[in-house]
């Protein structure tokens, strides 16, 4: 189990954290990718390779917490009679010495959810279209038209930059 | 466009020793805590119906046919996997929750922030979550919400408090060995018993104005009480026994009791309805009840190497405590000392100290597990995180 965890781990953490832009959240979807592939391992098929698998864990828990997250701040209103937010708040992000601050970062943060996944599978782990589509559940055209806008997307953005 | 993409990303993704290593122990503790699951499931699959059948009618019978130290898998015969968890990006249910600990007392609000409310090891929230009674080494003192202190009474060693729910007019607390009550409002401090036992007293689930409570004295021995006549109205449910840690009521009719040898269920008279020895070489603990439904959870420890399982179940009746309607919500080497229960009953919380994270577990309807990571950061701890337990989960 160590030697899959020392094996997989950074790639699952990055794909984690190029997706939800945010180291605290990064780390807990690489964990839970993990945890949860280490449940299901019985009724994992030992012939087929672990890393697909667990990148398609860890690429659709990523995408579920990128939206949770903006549902939240869309329907987040703070009101007059709450207790908490009349408090001082302590500590709620991460030290910004941490903060991805890359002008490649703010590019993708510009991006759907659905399109960094593809990016990242697709450039830092080099999946094939094909492998993306299984790992997402898509249709193989929709990886390709994912990554033609994305990259455009990208293209502009950083040309754009200073 | 996409040469030299993929450099670009990895270096844009750096990696932090930290989260590798805390990942690590998650991960390490998830593998270990599946061999107890496995065997849990395993007893099940070879059960055939007619053997549960037995099993149901003929329960008190084989109670006493249980070996001291049977598993609690083995006695309840349903079991289910510890489900798979998710990140939580808000608290799963309204209400807030009051983590207690050596490092002081904190409220953790519904999206998360955290505020710091006290230096106070121990705390409770109000029956509407409006206010917080906590102790000091010398005084029971209640603040509101953000920390601003209502009144305090000058009391030594308070320990064990406990604010009523309904109208939330009475809060118990220990002092000492003494056991006292005091209003809401800090009137009316009073002796209810000079003589009780280290365990939080539990209220009686009841219409609004009714103040009963339950709760422990030396050898065994556990008292039901109405604390506005406690002359006349003194009830023994438990004459004597092996020392009792915990008490929660498990609806108005039913009492849960945690002993040193076992979890006991007995009705308002005393009368025992089920018992379950606890784990050979291992105890239970953490005892809590829903406060809208029959559920109950604990903790049940097997030996300080052993994973800690947390256990979910509602004990209805005699025969259904011990075989059905409960479930495994977590299995891993953990210190959980406490669960709280959502104001709905629908989730119970606890801390994981070692993964710095606090669980959140769906108690029915589909398994769910949420986390949230970095408790130590957002508590801004500067002591052992392993003392901070949540202790409430207030409306």
């Amino acid at each position: 189990m160590e030697r899959l965890f020392q094996r997989h781990w950074p790639a699952a953490y990055r794909v984690a954290l190029l997706i939800v832009r945010d180291h605290a959240a990064a780390e807990d979807v690489a964990q839970e990718a993990f945890v949860a592939a280490v449940r299901r391992l019985e009724r994992f098929d030992r012939r087929r390779p672990f890393a697909p698998w667990l990148m398609k864990i860890a690429a659709n828990r990523a995408i579920d917490w990128t939206r949770s997250r903006s549902a939240r701040r869309e329907a987040a209103a703070p009101t007059a009679g709450d207790d908490v937010s009349a408090l001082a708040v302590v500590t709620a992000s991460p030290p910004a010495e941490r903060e991805p601050s890359d002008e490649l970062l703010r590019a993708l943060g510009a991006l759907a959810p659905e399109q960094r996944a593809v990016i990242v599978l697709r450039h830092l782990l080099d999946y094939a279209p094909g492998e993306i589509a299984r790992a997402l559940e898509i249709p193989r055209g929709t990886v390709n038209s994912r990554l033609r806008r994305g990259l455009d997307a990208l293209e502009r953005a950083l040309g754009a930059q200073p | 466009m996409s040469h030299g993409l993929g450099d670009r990303l990895r270096a844009a993704s750096p990696l932090d020793a930290d989260a590798t290593a805390r990942g690590w122990e998650v991960v390490r503790t998830a593998h270990a805590a599946r061999e107890p699951v496995a065997r849990a499931r395993r007893a099940r699959s070879t059960a055939t119906p007619a053997l549960i059948a037995l099993a149901a009618a003929a329960l008190l019978g084989a109670l006493a046919l249980t070996p001291a130290g049977a598993r609690v898998s083995d006695w309840i015969g349903r079991a289910i996997d510890p489900s798979p968890s998710r990140p939580a990006a808000v608290l799963p249910a309204p209400g807030r929750l009051l983590v207690s600990g050596l490092n002081g007392t904190w409220v953790v609000g519904h999206d998360l922030k955290t505020a710091n409310v006290s230096k106070s090891t121990e705390s409770s929230w109000s029956a509407r979550g409006n206010y917080i009674v906590m102790n000091r080494s010398d005084a029971i003192l209640v603040s509101d919400a953000s920390g601003t202190l209502r009144w305090e009474l000058d009391r030594p060693q308070v320990n064990n408090i406990s604010w009523s729910a309904g109208d939330g007019y009475r809060i118990a607390y220990r002092s000492g060995w003494q056991l006292r009550v005091v209003a809401g409002d800090g009137s009316g401090d009073r002796l209810l018993d000079d003589n009780s036992e280290w365990a939080r007293p539990a209220w009686r689930p009841g219409p609004l104005g009714d103040h009963e409570l339950a709760y422990a004295r030396p050898h065994g021995r556990v008292i039901l009480r109405d604390v506005d006549a406690p002359l006349f109205s003194e009830r023994v449910l438990i004459r004597s026994g092996p020392k009792v840690e915990a008490l929660a009521w498990s609806g108005r009719d039913r009492l849960l009791v945690q002993r040193a040898g076992a979890l006991l269920l007995i009705d308002a008279h005393g009368h025992v309805l089920a018992r379950q020895p606890k784990p050979a070489h291992g105890r239970f603990a953490a005892l809590t009840a829903s406060p809208v439904s029959h559920t109950a959870a604990f903790v049940e420890r097997e030996g300080n190497d052993r994973p800690r399982i947390v256990w979910t179940v509602e004990p209805k009746a005699h025969y259904r405590l011990l075989r059905s309607d409960a479930r495994i919500g977590f299995a891993g080497k953990a210190s959980i000392r406490s669960l709280a229960f959502s104001p709905d009953g629908r989730w119970l919380a606890f801390a994981w100290p070692e993964a710095d994270q606090l669980l959140f577990q769906h108690v029915r309807g589909r398994p769910r597990l949420l986390t949230v990571g970095h408790v130590k950061r957002r508590l801004g701890h500067v002591g052992d995180p392993i003392d901070s337990q949540v202790v409430g989960w207030g409306p």
